[in-house]
């Protein structure tokens, strides 16, 4: 019997370079999410459907069981934990490095370092491990200004080329985790839905490059 | 003057007379199931002092204690966060089993309360149940408490159930063939229980064991499916490297096999299932229904040994589920009272026997004293010469 499955994934880049993949798994979505509005994508399976989410909102789908299987950074897994999860591939794709960056030529700062960040978790963990005390402060985007303007004295962040960093008179200090997508499967769906999952889990395999 | 605004806190929440009838029928289903099959009823404490509450199967939930300092000793008391340590410590420390009084069998019903609210992992005020059998180590205690955990969500309407089986003791006895670490261990517990496949490929790489146990750890991930199938290939990959390992398997085996040919029952098997490490010694296992199948409904493992920091080891195994978390899955159900009658209030004997007498009849009896405001229909008491009898209230004004 095929039991329905739902896999989240989020729009762009991550869909993008998962699509291959879904491919060699025999999973067609039936209409492009970057063209259409539907959150809800159908597929060439009556059983299978796609779910169009937020990046960091896929743990949670399905550590809820809202959806079976989904497609998440490491980066969002390390920084919000979720129970319930298998992280069962690394699909290898939006790879990229948690890092620590700074200005290119420091300013001297205080007894305590002050920390840009989105990461507050990881960076909190980061420097605990490290032995510093450090302030934490939250920001949701365009981590790169605090520096320049006295914010922070440096920021914890995602690295892909350090295009962003050096237009911004920053550059990587320290080097926290290596980052990629991983394929998440609710702990359940894969006890109870085990011979259809681990069927897709195994072709994904075989195309991960 | 702004008003209060009465909410309750995250997790917390009433259950109306619809839903307080539903919980306690099946609560009621629950425990006569239980005593049925021999287990005792017990009733623990609300509160304790932490010290026993995080001993044994208690120990991690360090977390997961509300609490606040005893008054009277000066000494820290928490709000029970589950049953099982409270009921290891009667075991243990008040009944004090002698060798012919085993095995001891016994069950509750119990709300607890945990501090924090997680969804995805249940109520953050659960109404468990469960059973906890001492005294039997070997494998017809294991088999018995999942028997009586299929009977009684049965019994409860949910008929097709998947059980998923694991035993620690297997990766358990790896990790001390491998002579791994309490460091080493620790992340390695973690990584299975995320089945973070790319972290445990880095970790064998690192390690470099020799061959026997790098075949073995290298098979645990893959471990999982069809109980016949992953036993074939466990005892291919794990089978000899100690008598433990072995004993394991062949428990396993029998279990699978006891519950092969169970009407409405599947079975999965994962021997790198790692639920409750630190405090499960032997067989685990989990239950979903299949009308739901991302819930988690019952679980419950061996944790033998647990007793002997309450003053005596002995091993044990149990289940429980949460009542309120399972209330959605179970069958809803009309209370059983055929329609009520209303009785005035009287100090007459002879109304006070007919009232007891229809409640013997199962027929529930409502005091109003003002019968005319009752519904059209409605049946009521009234003196005719000296008996009570049952009228019904007429249309219309006669």
């Amino acid at each position: 019997m095929q039991e329905q499955l739902t896999l989240a994934l989020s729009k762009g880049r991550i869909y993008k370079d998962t699509l291959p993949l879904l491919e060699a798994a025999d999973i067609i979505p039936s209409e492009d999410p970057s063209k259409s509005r539907k959150l809800i994508i159908p597929t060439n399976h009556d059983h299978i459907r796609l779910l169009i989410v937020r990046a960091t909102d896929a743990p949670t789908y399905v550590s809820h069981g809202a959806a079976d299987i989904g497609v998440a950074g490491k980066d969002v897994l390390m920084e919000a934990p979720s129970d319930n999860l298998y992280e069962l591939l690394d699909l290898k794709i939006a790879q990229c490095k948690l890092m620590v960056a700074g200005p290119v030529e420091e300013k001297p700062h205080g007894h305590r370092l002050k920390i840009a960040t989105k990461y507050l978790n990881s960076a909190r963990a980061y420097y605990a491990q490290k032995g510093e005390q450090v302030d934490l402060i939250k920001l949701y985007g365009s981590m790169e200004i605090a520096p320049l303007i006295d914010l922070a004295d440096r920021i914890v962040d995602l690295v892909d080329t350090g295009n962003t960093l050096k237009a911004n008179g920053l550059q990587p200090l320290e080097h926290i985790a290596d980052i990629s997508s991983r394929l998440i499967v609710n702990e359940h769906a894969y006890k109870t839905k085990f011979e259809q999952i681990n069927a897709i889990v195994e072709k994904f395999k075989t195309a991960i490059k | 003057m702004q008003q209060m605004i009465w909410f309750t806190p995250e997790g917390i929440e009433d259950l109306l007379p619809e839903q307080a009838y539903k919980l306690e029928h099946y609560r009621r289903s629950l425990l006569d199931e239980f005593q049925m099959a021999g287990y005792g009823i017990v009733l623990t404490p609300i509160a304790e002092f932490t010290d026993s509450l995080l001993t044994g199967t208690g120990k991690n939930q360090a977390t997961e204690l509300c609490r606040f300092t005893d008054q009277e000793s000066g000494k820290m008391m928490g709000v029970r966060a589950d049953v099982t340590p409270q009921v290891a410590r009667i075991v243990s420390n008040r009944l004090k089993p002698t060798e012919e009084e085993l095995p001891i069998r016994l069950c509750y019903v119990e709300e607890v309360l945990k501090t924090r609210n997680n969804k995805a992992k249940g109520s953050r005020s659960p109404i468990q149940a469960g059973v906890e059998m001492f005294g039997v180590d070997d494998v017809s205690a294991d088999i018995e408490v999942i028997e009586l955990m299929i009977d009684a969500l049965q019994n409860c309407g949910l008929e097709a159930l998947t059980i998923s089986l694991g035993h620690v003791g297997l990766v358990d006895q790896l990790m001390v063939l491998a002579e791994l670490t309490e460091e080493e261990q620790k992340s390695l517990v973690d990584i299975l229980q995320r089945k973070a496949v790319p972290e445990f490929l880095a970790f064998l790489d690192e390690k470099q064991f020799n061959e026997p146990l790098k075949t073995a750890f290298g098979s645990l991930l893959g471990l999982n499916g069809q109980p016949h199938q992953v036993l074939q290939e466990a005892k291919g990959a794990l089978s000899g490297l100690s008598p433990a390992i072995d004993m394991h398997l062949e428990r396993l085996e029998a279990i699978s096999q006891h519950f092969a040919e169970t009407p409405s029952v599947s079975l999965f098997m994962d021997l790198a299932e790692l639920r409750g490490f630190n405090y499960h010694t032997g067989v685990i296992f989990g239950c979903y229904a299949s009308s739901k199948p991302l819930y988690l409904l019952a679980k419950g493992g061996r944790y033998d040994g647990v007793g002997a920091q309450f003053g005596q080891d002995l091993p044990a195994t149990g289940f429980s589920m949460d009542l309120r978390g399972a209330l959605d899955l179970l069958a809803d159900v009309e209370p059983e009272y055929p329609d009520a009658v209303y009785a005035p209030v009287h100090a007459s004997v002879a109304l006070k026997e007919k009232i007891k007498s229809l409640k013997a009849q199962g027929i529930q009896v409502i005091k109003a004293n003002d019968l005319s405001s009752l519904p059209v229909g409605s049946q009521y008491l009234m003196l005719q010469g000296d008996d009570w009898l049952i009228e019904t209230v007429k249309s219309g004004k006669e």
